[in-house]
């Protein structure tokens, strides 16, 4: 096949693909409502999925409309980055990640 | 050559495809913004403002949905029906909840306007550009203006809180009534969905009182 055709053939198995679920990107949302039992420094990020959730020191709670599956929770402090957990979002549920300090360090509970 | 074109093409395409969502949800949660007129310039504060009106709307409209939908959960009698209606109402209150979101599209903006409210505070209490009587009046309208954007955002922030603990209260008595189902008593699961209804409707309620005070700020 030469690469003309190629690229053709993948173009629509995307467009395809896209289509069938990108555009249903919305039907296939959860939530996860992040409960914080610790106060945050500035330093203290959340971070779900790759992106940080906004100004959570300054809030006690949030809620994260986020793709199903499995996504992962992470503190990151100054340069570190500390994995908190897993949590599996289902579609148009909501997840409770409450996130507490079991000494020494921050842990989360999930309720689904 | 050709080869690089439509690599070029499939990245193109990708990142479009990509930024799809956020178009999508954008569409759903909240309209364009409104052309500023000749009066009030184009600001993150008429963004906000404008669609934080719209999401009030959206809001209105989907609680009397709600109530409908747990009127119809009311007079089920077959646990087939009775699971689908279920389902419908979450889905409703997930596409609620998705409006208000803390990572959805008006959050942000509400976001950027409290920045924005926050920088021309600032820039008040430093100018030397006008006399002081228009310094301290032009600051007074923007400590109220920043505190009314305060407000907002945490009226919005309250609205996210309600709808997922109604969220919560739906898949849970779902989740319920599915284990009943499981157990082989489907008429008690009928009544567990029916009951449901009656936590909806008192959600509803205070979702209505509590929407009535979500109040876009004054620009």
């Amino acid at each position: 096949m030469n690469p003309r055709r190629s690229c053709l053939v993948i173009l629509a198995g995307l467009c395809v693909l896209f289509g069938l679920s990108g555009c249903d990107w919305k039907d296939q949302t959860g939530f996860v409502e992040i409960r914080k039992g610790v106060s945050f420094t500035a330093d203290d990020h959340l971070i779900l999925n790759s992106k940080e959730i906004a100004n959570i020191a300054q809030k006690d709670h949030a809620i994260i409309q986020e793709h199903v599956g499995t996504a992962s929770l992470e503190l990151k402090r100054g340069e570190k980055s500390q994995k908190l957990c897993d949590i599996e979002i289902r579609k148009d549920r909501v997840v409770t990640v409450t996130i507490t300090y079991v000494n020494p360090s921050m842990r989360c509970a999930v309720q689904s | 050559m050709r080869t690089q074109i439509f690599a070029g093409t499939l990245v193109g395409l990708l990142a479009a495809t990509v930024s799809l969502p956020q178009v999508y949800a954008g569409e759903a949660a909240s309209p364009p913004p409104s052309t500023p007129s000749a009066t009030s310039p184009a600001t993150p504060l008429n963004d906000f403002r404008t669609q934080l009106g719209e999401v009030k709307k959206s809001l209105e409209g989907v609680n009397a949905k709600i109530e409908d939908r747990a009127k119809a959960i009311e007079t089920l009698s077959k646990p087939d029906a009775a699971r689908q209606q279920v389902e419908e109402l979450q889905a409703l209150v997930a596409q609620t909840l998705g409006l208000v979101a803390d990572n959805g599209d008006i959050a942000k903006l509400g976001a950027r306007a409290l920045e924005y409210s926050r920088g021309k505070q600032e820039q008040m209490r430093k100018d030397t550009k006008f006399s002081a009587a228009e310094r301290t009046a032009l600051l007074r309208r923007w400590d109220q203006n920043v505190a009314e954007m305060v407000k907002a955002t945490d009226e919005l922030s309250k609205a996210s809180n309600e709808f997922a603990q109604l969220l919560k209260t739906v898949q849970t008595r779902g989740d319920y009534a599915t284990e009943i189902l499981e157990v082989e008593n489907a008429s008690e699961m009928v009544k567990v969905i029916q009951n449901l209804a009656g936590d909806v409707r008192g959600a509803s309620e205070a979702l209505k009182a509590f929407i009535r005070t979500l109040t876009p700020p004054d620009v």
